[in-house]
């Protein structure tokens, strides 16, 4: 009756459930195996914030000069809605030559009455510079602890790469301070007379407290 | 078995298929709804490309609806057409799947090479050293623009439909303004969920994502006013994030800048000084900002909607979950289920640190004179009369003094 | 399944007939019983989804916010689209797969009768698990609806109150029930066909199932994989999608998109296969090109799997992933055209009568190359940036799973009533049908081109003036559309009910196992297998 019989029928069973087993494990490998093929690959992805320590300087480029023009390198914050922290550059803009390593601080204000923690959160535009800038020290490696009302000042040291393509004259390093915690939506209730801040992470947003 | 008369057959089916042809050669007059009038470089490429590829479908669709109007025609057993079984062992028939996939790839290819020119264009790095950035962020529910070069912010609102009349939904208090015939790189970003910033005439669209940076760049060459929405669903209020861009000459564009730096100044300086307010000054200035600020849950007439949002009138009663009853009552505003004008140091705390667990956010980035002016409004509207009128210092005063809501 | 034969050891299958009860029903183990819960379950859920249409087109009638909160709204734009592509489309084509494979192929049953048994119950779980995240946010506590879009894009959907948990759990219970039922067909199709049926000699709607359930095992699972993360960033404190953890929401994106693509395929498949299996029988020659057929439906599959990102094209690629993600949507127009090709091709030079099974499929024809030609304008990405997000995509989208998936079930529907129920169905309310069908869709969604170009964005729940005449055309069109579907569901009643006697073979042009048998087929058909020549 059965063309390929009941042992037939046993095999492309499993068979078939091994492969939706394997289809569920994918979609958590697939980040994995992203940098794993962009690694091999050498393909250069897009505007991938260098949370982790970034790519250091080879020993002995501190040797080779500087390349002899100036790129224009910006500072901005951002601050997600729901952490209460000001968070502004020190520094608006420098002039670096690529392979000239700097160093600039940021200011972070902690404007809540708790001790509140938080991580930033870096980007590179345009996202083609991105391999082309490297952070040896920054703030945004670890997460960062402000006791209530606390002032920091916090120092990146980056460096433009020599290899930083000639259409390339104009970056701009943006970071974002975020909390884990995700954040509540405003209000919504009918009623609503303008668009509203959301309520900060408050209490939860507190170092230690589960959600 | 049909029953329906073969030429009504016939006019059906042309009657769906000029239905729709009729419908492209309209779009394409201009009856005003097409793609608005491109008003950068990129959005004319766009709106080329996008005239390339509706020409290609209308006329494919032609075709199809042509050859398929015809057999449906002469095919039948109506009119006594009796079934051709060989059809497929002729040349035609047996070298088609080579050929309409060769001629399909013929058109893709055709397309696809004048998209992939503009897909450049539209992609590449602007190579200029000094290059003007606005940042747009998104959030729930409005924009905020950042002019990271002349360190001017603007939060832009949609506009009430009482004020924008015909514009509601397309018009904002504080619109975004640009200088013409210069090129602009945008930064995008959000401060909570995914928004997209989305002008049509500017001829961009790019998501904002929380923690990152997406970036376009545009050179735009007329003035005018263009309007667009926000285009991710980011919640509750994504119809009403309208987005107003006004475009100016370079000079024009210099002149609103050194306004709104005086603009700027001049805020911080009142909000600083020493001077003592009046009574009618606070409540005015308190009136517009609880409106715009704190009206949304306490309502316009400090009603407020309860169990959620209590009210702001004392002697009102209020009864909701232990959470908001127990912060109220330690805080001196809540006693035996009426609400209680409590003392002007808790009033101010409750605004500048909001009540942690509750839906009271902290309000500490409003500057000292607009807390003094909502807390005085706050103290004699809706019938509180207590006559307290509260001076920026105070606010000063009460913020350094750092006082920490109870643990949750 | 061997017990029942050897047991009564009968032909005929009528001596001892099906159980009897509830029973029946609930632990059904018979190809037949469980292909007609599926469609019953299909229909009423239609029924809810285009009842959940009617509110969101009659919220839209005219500018203004006049009948529900904006949550709500979302709330049912999302659930409209969740019931549509879950609840009614792919429980229909099951269905028919359940009904049909088996006396298609000559074989007894599906392989594995009593998982069978349990993909359709998990389908009700599920159901019920919908309907429970739609009722939560009305009990106190409950917290906001689901408003983020069937995409349940992160962060907003991690910030959505318990409905989304209760969702997160319908989309686990559908996808297994899918995936075991995907599992059931491929073993079926493998394993059981009767001697004498190679692969190449299946019928071609066969075909369309086999391919369907292979990305359905592919893909389903994927999905499952993105909505387990949401639930733990939403309650365990992990960060897949939140950036401050390391994470990124656009991961969601693209789990979502690599199992979204694709299921458009998995919803449109199985009704080309039906559309495939009706124009050979009304134009009374074979199907033009079987071969090429199989081909362009395994690559139109293969393609399918490969270029999610282009409903991505505004999160911020790289120029070479989004070139490539463009070339590939573009290049899927070739299998695509193929296959309407071959079924003009059948047409062409036959003896066509119309009866509705084939208006509906002359209507596929012409209906669903318009929506896949709107299909290739957003493929090219400098298009795609003004449209993306706007009504634009919501007229192709419609345009392409309408005529593409649901009037091809519609077609599929009173092709095979006269087989299912031995009546035939009321020809002339039928054709009633089918004109209020094509008059009511197109004006619903035309004017929906038109809104997008002009700068209308989708997922909202209110709109400027300026949109107003082409939104009340487009409702208008909308309640006829909805209308219709009262006299669907009046001739479905009316043929189980009654009707004349059909023959075994119905329709003159038929040709297939399924027709040497009786109408309706006794309750175990083929329990000896044919031999196919």
């Amino acid at each position: 009756m059965d063309a390929g019989g009941e042992k037939g029928r046993r095999y492309t069973t499993m068979a078939l459930g091994v492969v939706v087993a394997m289809m569920f494990c994918f979609g958590f490998a697939i980040a994995p195996l992203y940098s794993l093929l962009c690694k091999v690959t050498g393909i250069k992805a897009a505007a991938t914030p260098a949370a982790a320590p970034a790519v250091v300087a080879a020993p002995g480029a501190a040797a080779r000069a500087p390349v002899d023009r100036l790129v224009t390198v910006k500072f901005d914050t951002n601050v997600t809605d729901g952490l209460p922290w000001e968070f502004r550059p020190l520094v608006r803009r420098v002039e670096v030559r690529p392979g000239e390593a700097l160093k600039v601080s940021f200011s972070v204000r902690n404007l809540a009455g708790q001790t509140v923690v938080a991580r930033a959160v870096a980007n590179v535009v345009p996202w083609q510079a991105t391999p082309y800038f490297s952070k040896t020290e920054c703030f945004c490696f670890q997460e960062q602890s402000l006791a209530p009302g606390e002032t920091r000042e916090m120092a990146v040291r980056f460096l433009v790469s020599r290899d930083l393509p000639e259409g390339i004259n104009s970056l701009t390093l943006s970071y974002t301070f975020m909390t884990r915690v995700p954040v509540s939506p405003p209000a919504g209730r009918s009623g609503m007379a303008v668009g509203q801040r959301p309520q900060p992470a408050a209490a939860s947003a507190v170092a230690g407290n589960p959600i | 078995m049909c029953s329906l008369d073969p030429c009504r057959q016939g006019a059906g089916r042309a009657a769906v298929a000029t239905m729709l042809l009729t419908g492209y050669s309209a779009a394409r007059a201009e009856l005003g709804y097409n793609l608005p009038e491109p008003a950068s470089l990129g959005a004319r490429d766009i709106y080329d490309i996008h005239h390339l590829t509706t020409t290609v479908v209308a006329v494919l669709l032609a075709i199809v609806v042509g050859v398929v109007g015809y057999s449906l025609y002469t095919h039948r057993k109506s009119r006594g057409f009796v079934a051709d079984q060989n059809l497929h062992k002729g040349r035609f028939g047996r070298w088609s799947w080579v050929l309409i996939p060769v001629v399909v790839l013929g058109v893709d290819m055709t397309i696809a090479g004048k998209a992939e020119q503009v897909l450049e264009s539209l992609w590449e790095v602007p190579k200029d050293k000094e290059m003007m950035e606005v940042k747009v962020t998104g959030h729930q529910w409005w924009w905020e623009y950042e002019y990271l070069d002349q360190g001017i912010r603007v939060e832009s609102r949609y506009t009430p439909e009482e004020q924008s009349r015909d514009l509601y939904l397309r018009e904002v208090d504080n619109r975004l303004v640009l200088p013409t015939h210069t090129r602009i790189r945008f930064l995008h970003t959000s401060a909570d969920v995914n928004h997209a910033f989305w002008v049509p005439e500017i001829g961009f669209k790019k998501d904002a994502i929380a923690g990152y940076i997406t970036e376009t760049w545009t050179v735009l060459d007329r003035e005018g006013v263009y309007r667009g929405q926000c285009a991710e669903l980011c919640g509750t209020w994504h119809a009403r994030m309208p987005i107003v861009v006004e475009a100016v000459s370079a000079e024009r564009f210099s002149a609103w800048v050194e306004e709104q730096k005086l603009k700027m100044a001049a805020a911080t300086a009142e909000a600083s000084s020493d001077k003592v307010r009046s009574k009618e000054e606070l409540m005015e200035m308190g009136r517009n900002l609880y409106n715009k600020n704190c009206a949304a849950c306490h309502q316009l007439d400090g009603k407020g909607l309860p169990p959620a949002f209590p009210p702001l009138i004392a002697g009102s009663a209020f009864s909701g979950g232990e959470s908001m009853t127990r912060p109220l009552e330690e805080r001196g505003f809540l006693k035996d289920g009426k609400i209680v004008l409590g003392p002007v140091e808790k009033h101010l705390d409750i605004v500048i640190n909001g009540i942690p667990g509750t839906s009271m956010q902290a309000w500490k980035q409003l500057n000292d004179l607009e807390i003094a002016a909502i807390v005085t409004y706050e103290r004699n509207a809706f019938g509180n009369d207590s006559g307290d009128v509260i001076q920026p210092p105070d606010v000063g005063k009460a913020r350094g003094a750092g006082v920490t809501a109870s643990a949750q | 399944m061997s017990s029942t034969t050897t047991t009564h050891g009968h032909e005929s299958g009528h001596h001892h007939g099906p159980p009897r009860g509830w029973r029946r029903w609930l632990l059904s183990t018979n190809h037949k019983d469980i292909g007609t819960m599926y469609l019953v379950f299909a229909l009423v859920m239609l029924l809810l989804g285009g009842a959940m249409a009617m509110l969101i087109r009659a919220e839209l009638f005219m500018p203004g916010i006049q009948l529900m909160e904006p949550d709500f709204y979302n709330n049912l734009v999302t659930n409209h689209a969740l019931i549509m592509v879950f609840g009614a489309v792919m429980p229909a084509a099951a269905g028919m797969a359940n009904w049909m494979l088996p006396m298609m192929i000559g074989a007894p049953d599906m392989a594995l009768p009593r998982m069978n048994n349990m993909s359709f119950w998990f389908l009700v779980a599920g159901g019920v698990m919908l309907v429970l995240s739609m009722v939560v946010p009305f009990l106190p506590g409950g917290g906001t609806p689901v408003n983020t879009g069937w995409t349940l894009y992160p962060p907003l959907s991690v910030q959505v109150g318990m409905s989304m948990d209760f969702l997160i759990f319908t989309v686990h219970l559908l996808g297994i029930s899918s995936i075991l039922a995907s599992i059931n067909i491929i073993v079926t199709i493998m394993n059981c066909r009767a001697p004498g049926m190679t692969l190449m000699k299946m019928p071609i709607f066969a075909w369309s199932w086999l391919v369907t359930a292979f990305l359905l095992i592919l893909i389903m699972p994927a999905l499952a994989g993105a909505v387990t993360m949401l639930l733990f960033d939403r309650h365990f404190g992990t960060s897949f999608f939140n950036a401050a953890g390391g994470g990124d929401p656009v991961l969601f994106q693209h789990l979502f998109w690599f199992f979204g693509h694709p299921e458009v395929y998995v919803l449109l498949l199985p009704s080309m296969g039906i559309v495939a299996q009706i124009i050979p029988t009304f134009a009374r020659k074979p199907l033009f090109g079987y071969g090429s057929t199989v081909g362009a439906m395994v690559t139109v599959g293969t393609i399918g799997m490969l270029v999610w990102a282009h409903h991505q094209y505004t999160i911020g690629m790289s120029l070479a992933a989004v070139t490539y993600f463009m070339i590939g949507t573009i290049l899927i127009s070739i299998p695509v055209g193929l296959l309407v090709f071959n079924f003009i091709a059948t047409m062409w030079r036959g003896a066509m009568t119309f009866e509705t099974p084939m208006l509906f499929a002359v209507a596929i024809i012409l209906l669903f190359t318009f929506g896949g030609l709107t299909g290739v304008m957003l493929a090219v990405i400098p298009g795609d940036i003004q449209y993306h997000d706007s009504y634009f995509v919501v007229a192709h989208f419609h345009y392409a799973l309408i005529p593409g998936a649901l009037l091809g079930l519609y077609a599929g529907t009173f092709y095979w009533l006269p087989k299912w129920t031995g009546h035939m169905y009321d020809e002339r309310l039928g054709k009633l049908f089918f004109w209020m069908v094509m008059v009511g869709f197109n004006m619903t969604f035309f004017p929906q081109h038109f809104l997008g170009l002009a700068g209308m964005p989708r997922r909202i729940v209110d709109y400027n003036v300026m949109f107003t005449e082409f939104n009340m055309l487009s409702s208008v069109g909308a309640f006829l559309f909805g209308a219709a579907h009262l006299v669907l569901l009046y001739v479905i009643v009316k043929c189980v009910r009654g009707g004349a006697a059909a023959t075994d073979k119905v329709w003159e042009g038929a040709e297939g196992l399924e027709w040497t048998l009786p109408s309706p087929p006794p309750f175990h058909s083929f329990t000896t297998p044919p031999l196919v020549r």
